[in-house]
């Protein structure tokens, strides 16, 4: 006799009773992001614009940088519409990507300090609080999604509206996406039945819900209970990420590679729509040229390895990837051969195929100070409303751009550039 | 290259402060006016006189402040305020009033004139006080200017002061006063927020240079909120709500939790009974009790990792991206020679020579990351004076940086690298005429073959830690401002950047006449910045201490070989920059004229200053709170701008009173005893907030946001709970060749995920779980739960860490159970139990073969049952049944999968019921309380490992929710684990304990209904991996009630639950 029908002719309890627990919407699988995606790539000490896509010679008194010894106007190379410095890597760069690329040079940060430079760019005002637009991006897009907003140790301001999300080692993140997989030397498998787990995180849901509708508790706690509601039903999502990773022999060794594969592999598994890919080493101020050379190796080398992975990983399309840094160097090499802070930068904005790329917003003059930017031409020409620009200008048209709405932290900007309208500049 | 029209000479720092205070000053005279004289003549004091003759025409009778500061707030220690008088008051004449008049003053100043009233007195005259005029003329000239303008506001905002570059500039000085209402009329109609922002910036908000001048409590800015209510008239806001009315209605955690939450914390571990007696008494016995946690390993390792969520100095140990101290480094003789001789052996054929030299080397950078850290973990646990993190005239090694160091420590194990103890830096050499370093060989290194000795390493403390050195290093161009930068942030809480904004006006990018020296947009900072960048002028960018070659200094060839250079022999420091000294929070700039030991002069400067103290509180504060202090708010516009100044305001009062009380001793104790503050800290309201009694507006909510209880335990917290708890950590393992051996998963493997640190990219833990981090948590506890419960179990049920109400056989059915050995084989024998029962009714007796398995042989143990009888309490007899005929009566022998369970058999002549695994189950109708005797014939077959069978019989209630006696035991458990693991005490009809006992029943039939084996393994879906040294038997696994994987899930449930992962 099965024990099913002799407990029901004991008259045990039905075996079948319904569990008192709240459903939880993970139980019925996960439906990957499908939507836009952005990269920010910070590169974080301030990079040398001058060396990189906003050239600058050396002026009669003034040595702006060695490599442009003996140069004139015309040797300066230029990639469609796009001049750049003939230093690093730079060529095979901008002559491969530049049809996808926008360049906004001659933006005032405002400030010297690493802090506040992080703090201007990335978030559009030097004072804190405002989110990144990272940030920004994930909480309208797709804030949701399990590890909606990755950061890999960059700006990562969220003024609460949204978490990051930081990724280590690869090899750790296989066992933590799939926590009740038992992958030990004998075959796989799991520690507990599934059944068993969607149970108790329903029996704690429901406890949870209990606990966070006592009318007392402070505001720390109720965020903190949250956070801790919001993180647990993912459990589906996370196993999906887990699907996407690949063998170790295909994992990327290098830190900023590994960055770019994890931040593509995320959008692959839709389980990500945004990222902060930091990167480091440009704050030269001494020995420059021999330090800056493989940090903007650096950079170019993660961008063109963010778009080939993308691509091949069938994300190319619908991604945005913005580039910047703290601030830029100064117009002059220092008695260490290095160069100061200079606050006048410059950002990169890629999107393929974009109908506003190969173009180039914004100009320094031949000291790389800004200069005042016409709204109604995007050109330099003094006209009416002129100004230099600074971060939020940009982070207002980027957000344009990206459909993102002000959401209580808008700019005091009085003008607005349409650096996206193909037909200005 | 860029060009410098360098000064000829030093600038003294004298003579810079005398620019920045000559007219602060001016006005100070002698001569006493009438009012002072009758002001003098009121007190007997003795030092009343001599206050009135030096300081009140510019103090004010009352110490109100008129030209120079107001002293009746003064913050200062009488010790303070007699060095600060004898050392540099008055300033027309410092020598006119030292010691024995220096103290007298000190003392009269703080026992007269110091206000002990509140000052929120709003602004109605209390008791017959001042009428305040009220013609905004007379207002602004009486109470407006002498106590904000001329005290506060235009010591900077002048055409000559820091502030000069702001909108807002005041003339310093006598009848002033029109003038300055002007200026503050004209500022208000500019400005649409100047209303707001004036009123912020005074506090510290809106990114004021000055920071904080006046608390929205004080008198002054009560007075200074009428005065611009009057500008704005109509239009002006209503009274802001200060910071005072934080917490009310707030509930704090009781005695019991509060020591609780900091023993976890504080001691990674739960407080003892006795511990919990002590708090229970009363706030000083509450003190005393977690003031007793501090000690013992955990707390040592809560020093250390609150010590390097600061300095961060971990960033240097182990294979990261910072690397510190170079095998090569000739001026560490026995680094850079131990580095040769172990070139030499690996090229003469020795194959462990360079490993044991790399051994060495790793354990010295150790042992530097370390250092610092423990340095501050040995002041606090031996409660010395915090003072000593600056003026420890020694560092702290461990055996390899003991022999890089010739520190001369002995220790009992040289292979303990974690063993740290107080020592001296006599490794360092200069690398001067007296040295020789021979360079023969590239792939050999350079040897040191002879030097001058050793140097006597003048070690301040952290400020010439070697780590810290390195970790905060110097550039040629930088010429230690960096180091000048931490050591302001870390040890007198005060971040240069952020004191005023840095240009960004072309041409003053472009100044290339020592704008660090001479434009006022630079000098701003670096007035203050620059001379404690000079007391670090021995120090190369390595950390040496004069490492340049020569050995006489430190400064670069970039400057020292430098066309047209200003150095000179015998320079230690740069001639175009200020020279070494220490700007004080007074602005009182000392210059530091002793030249081998700097950092020690300046060590003593800061420890006198009162913003070490402040800054003391700030470096403790987060470990304790979990958040950082709160910034001052930037953006006047910003919807949550008041909200935020409202707790900055708040918290930075509390920093400075905790400050205060740590300076001079909490409660009585010892000055700068970091325990005694800690233990503040966690009486404070900021810890102990736990629930409110309203509803919070908006802005209450946004100040409120950080407080209390709900804090996220970081990853190392959490591993020491789930050891505490259970006995171990996630995986861990002591592994002798790690230089820190004890390992575990949370604290070590995924900290990262769990939002620790790296201390190098990552520097902020994450104080909210996110998805990933919850896995992380999951992923523990998919791992431990099982055999946690399995270890457990096997233990005495008086020695078990979790369990100790219920044991494998307590299901929700049981009224009673026993369990006994089948000892006998091959002969019959009884066996009699008394089972006492509290429910009459339908009940079922269960007998359960509990050890089926042996030798790892599943089934391979036998239980042969030939009769059983059972009597009620009156000895009646209720069921006598022989062996063939248990099942006739009703009852059921029943497998895992249904089947049933063994048969009958004739062996021996006997005739039994015989099951290798499975239970027999008989129904019966028990219709009185009290004992039974149950009595089995049976026996068995004891394997070759000598364990007999075990049988456990039972007297069952038909179904859950009954009140068995296994259901209150159960329940009672339940409580026990709600207490334990999360903090809550619940009673035992409480809707949260039933709501978590139905869990139980459910999981436990969903397993009873699923055909599951009697095993916690039954399927591939379920693994219990036994722990590092740890074996498992087949028996321990074996689970005939299904109770073992029952507790297993309820083990899950509590160790991901929002309370066990939150404090």
């Amino acid at each position: 006799m099965k024990r099913r029908q002799f407990l029901s002719m004991l008259g045990y309890a039905s075996a079948t009773m319904a569990l008192p627990f709240t459903n939880v919407s993970h139980a019925n699988g996960f439906t990957p992001y499908t939507g836009q995606l952005l990269v920010t790539i910070q590169a974080n000490g301030g990079w040398d614009v001058s060396s990189f896509c906003d050239p600058k010679l050396n002026t009669d008194s003034t040595v702006l940088n060695n490599w442009a010894i003996g140069m004139n106007k015309e040797d300066l190379p230029k990639a469609g519409n796009i001049p750049y410095a003939p230093f690093a890597n730079n060529s095979t760069f901008f002559e491969r990507h530049n049809q996808s690329m926008l360049v906004i040079n001659g933006i005032d940060m405002q400030t010297n300090a690493h802090g506040t430079g992080r703090t201007h760019t990335w978030s559009g005002r030097t004072a804190r609080g405002y989110p990144s637009l990272t940030a920004l991006f994930a909480n309208e897009k797709a804030p949701l999604l399990p590890v909606s907003y990755l950061n890999f140790g960059g700006y990562a301001e969220t003024a609460g509206v949204i978490r990051f999300s930081r990724i280590d080692k690869v090899s750790e993140l296989r066992r933590i996406l799939e926590p009740n997989v038992n992958g030990s030397a004998e075959k796989t498998r799991n520690y507990f039945p599934k059944t068993d787990l969607d149970n108790i995180i329903a029996a704690q849901q429901a406890r949870l819900a209990r606990l966070k509708s006592s009318d007392s508790i402070l505001p720390r706690q109720k965020l903190a209970m949250d956070s801790y509601y919001q993180a647990r039903p993912n459990v589906d999502g996370l196993e999906h990420f887990a699907s996407v990773i690949p063998n170790d022999g295909e994992i990327e060794s290098s830190k900023s590679l590994s960055q770019a594969q994890m931040a593509i592999l995320g959008f692959k598994a839709g389980v990500t729509c945004a990222a902060d890919i930091e990167l480091g080493g440009f704050d030269t101020h001494t020995n420059h040229d021999a330090l800056q050379e493989p940090a903007l190796t650096s950079v170019t080398d993660v961008i063109e390895y963010l778009w080939e992975y993308a691509e091949t990983q069938g994300v190319a399309d619908r991604l945005t990837v913005v580039v910047g840094s703290d601030f830029a160097r100064t117009p002059y090499y220092n008695n260490s051969e290095g160069k100061n802070h200079w606050p006048i930068g410059s950002y990169l904005v890629m999107k393929k195929n974009a109908s506003w790329a190969n173009r180039v917003i914004g100009a320094t003059d031949d000291n790389q100070n800004a200069l005042a930017l016409n709204p109604q031409t995007l050109k330099a020409d003094g006209g009416t409303g002129s100004v230099v620009l600074h971060p939020m200008h940009i982070h207002s048209a980027l957000r344009r751009e990206l459909g993102l709405s002000s959401n209580g932290f808008a700019f005091s900007n009085t003008q607005e550039f349409d650096f996206f309208n193909p037909d200005l500049g | 290259m860029s060009k410098l029209h360098c000064l000829p000479k030093f600038i003294p720092l004298t003579k810079i402060a005398f620019i920045l205070f000559a007219t602060m000053l001016s006005a100070c005279s002698v001569d006493a006016p009438d009012e002072l004289v009758l002001a003098r003549d009121s007190s007997d004091h003795p030092g009343a006189p001599l206050y009135f003759e030096h300081c009140a025409s510019c103090h004010g009778p009352q110490g109100e402040g008129l030209v120079a500061s107001a002293l009746n707030d003064t913050t200062h220690s009488s010790d303070q305020l007699t060095h600060l008088i004898s050392d540099t008051m008055p300033p027309s004449n410092i020598l006119a009033c030292e010691e024995s008049c220096a103290s007298d003053v000190a003392d009269y100043i703080l026992s007269e004139l110091l206000q002990t009233q509140n000052p929120d007195n709003g602004d109605d005259d209390a008791g017959g006080g001042n009428t305040s005029p009220q013609d905004l003329a007379s207002f602004y000239a009486q109470l407006i200017e002498p106590q904000v303008t001329q005290a506060k506001c235009a010591l900077c905002h002048n055409s000559n002061g820091i502030a000069q570059e702001t909108n807002l500039i005041l003339n310093l000085g006598d009848d002033q006063a029109s003038f300055n209402q002007t200026v503050f009329f004209n500022y208000y109609q500019q400005d649409p927020h100047a209303h707001a922002s004036i009123l912020s910036k005074v506090r510290g908000g809106g990114a004021h240079g000055g920071g904080v001048q006046l608390a929205c409590d004080d008198d002054a800015f009560k007075k200074l909120e009428d005065f611009l209510q009057m500008l704005g008239e109509s239009q002006a806001p209503g009274d802001l709500i200060c910071s005072g009315a934080l917490f009310d209605g707030i509930t704090l955690t009781n005695a019991r939790e509060t020591l609780r939450r900091a023993a976890l914390m504080v001691a990674g571990r739960l407080p003892k009974d006795t511990e919990y007696t002590l708090a229970q008494g009363n706030d000083n016995s509450l003190r005393d009790a977690i003031k007793g946690l501090m000690s013992g390993d955990n707390f040592h390792e809560f020093l250390i990792r609150a010590s390097n969520d600061n300095l961060l100095s971990k960033a240097l140990a182990g294979d990261g991206d910072l690397k510190f101290a170079d095998r090569h480094d000739v001026h560490y003789p026995e680094l850079s020679n131990r580095s040769y001789q172990s070139n030499i052996a690996s090229q003469g054929g020795d194959e462990s020579a360079d490993s044991n030299f790399i051994s060495l080397l790793n354990g010295f950078r150790y042992a530097g990351a370390m250092a610092p850290l423990k340095l501050v973990a040995y002041i606090v646990e031996n409660e010395r004076p915090y003072t000593e993190v600056l003026t420890a005239d020694y560092t702290m090694v461990n055996p390899d940086s003991n022999i890089i160091f010739n520190s001369n420590v002995s220790f009992d194990n040289a292979n303990d690298l974690t063993t740290f103890k107080p020592g001296k830096n006599h490794g360092q050499i200069l690398e001067n005429s007296d040295t020789t370093v021979i360079r023969e060989d590239k792939s050999l290194g350079p040897r040191v073959t002879t030097h001058g000795g050793f140097i006597d390493y003048p070690h301040a403390g952290l400020l010439n830690d070697m780590a810290l050195l390195n970790r905060y290093p110097s550039t040629d161009t930088n010429r230690n401002r960096g180091r000048a930068r931490f050591n302001y942030y870390q040890f007198l809480n005060f971040d240069i950047e952020k004191s005023a904004a840095r240009t960004t006006n072309p041409d003053d990018l472009a100044d290339t006449n020592n704008p660090t020296l001479n434009n006022p947009a630079c000098t701003v900072c670096h007035t203050i910045m620059d001379p404690v960048a000079g007391a670090f002028q021995n120090y190369d960018d390595s950390g040496h201490y004069r490492g340049a070659t020569g050995g006489l200094h430190s400064l670069p060839t970039t400057y020292t070989k430098l066309a047209d250079s200003l150095y000179q022999n015998g320079d230690l420091w740069y001639r175009d920059m200020l020279e070494p000294g220490f700007v004080s929070e007074g602005s009182i700039a000392t210059a530091i004229t002793e030249q081998d030991n700097t950092l020690q002069v300046l060590a003593q400067r800061m420890i006198a200053d009162p913003r070490f103290a402040q800054s003391a509180v700030v470096f403790w504060w987060p470990a304790i709170m979990s958040e950082p202090l709160e910034e001052a708010p930037e953006q006047i516009t910003d919807s949550d701008y008041q909200a935020k100044l409202s707790i900055y305001e708040a918290q930075r009062e509390t920093v400075v009173n905790l400050a205060q009380q740590f300076a001079a001793g909490i409660n009585g104790g010892s000055p700068y005893n970091v325990k005694d503050l800690l233990v503040e800290m966690i009486m404070s309201h900021w810890f102990r907030a736990k629930s409110i009694d309203s509803a919070l507006n908006t802005d209450r909510e946004t100040s409120l946001a950080k407080i209390g209880i709900g804090r996220l335990l970081t990853p190392e917290e959490l591993a020491l709970k789930v050891n505490a708890l259970t006995g171990a950590a996630w995986g861990e393992i002591i592994d002798d060749s790690r230089l820190d051996p004890r390992y575990d998963k949370l604290k070590d493997q995924f900290t990262t995920y769990y939002g620790g640190i790296d201390s190098f990219g990552i520097t902020t833990r994450a104080t909210e779980l996110t998805p990933l981090m919850s896995n992380v948590a999951l992923a523990q506890a998919l791992e431990m739960s099982c055999p946690t419960v399995i270890m457990d179990f096997t233990r005495n049920q008086t020695d078990r860490k979790i369990f100790k109400e219920v044991n494998k056989y307590t299901t929700p059915l049981t009224e009673d159970q026993v369990q006994i050995d089948i000892d006998q084989q091959n002969t019959s024998t009884a066996f009699n139990q008394e089972l006492v029962i509290s429910h009459t009714g339908a009940k079922k007796l269960r007998f359960n073969l509990d050890n089926p398995s042996g030798n790892g042989i599943q089934n391979s143990r036998r239980v042969f049952i030939d009769r059983l009888e059972l009597k009620a309490p009156n000895a009646s007899t209720l069921l006598l049944l022989e062996g063939e005929d248990l099942l006739t009566s009703g009852g059921a022998a029943i497998d895992h999968d249904g089947s049933t369970a063994g048969g009958v058999t004739n062996e021996n002549g006997i005739t039994s019921w015989a099951f290798t695994s499975g239970y027999l189950e008989i129904p019966v109708i028990l219709e009185s309380t009290g004992s039974y005797q149950l009595t089995v014939y049976a026996y068995g077959n004891t394997l070759a490992d000598g364990i007999a069978p075990q049988l456990s019989m039972a007297i069952n209630s038909a179904e859950p929710f009954s009140a068995s006696a296994g259901e209150v035991l159960i329940k009672s458990q339940l409580k026990d684990m709600h207490a334990t693991f999360l903090g809550e005490e619940l009673a035992m009809d409480s809707e949260e304990l039933k709501a978590t006992y139905e869990l139980f029943v459910s999981t436990w039939q969903n397993r009873w209904e699923g055909d599951i084996d009697f095993n916690v393994q039954a399927s591939t879906e379920e693994t219990c991996t036994a722990p590092e040294g740890v074996t498992f038997s087949d028996d321990d696994l074996a689970d005939p009630q299904h109770i073992l994987a029952t507790w297993s899930r309820m083990m899950l449930f509590f160790m991901t639950d929002y309370k066990f992962l939150h404090e």
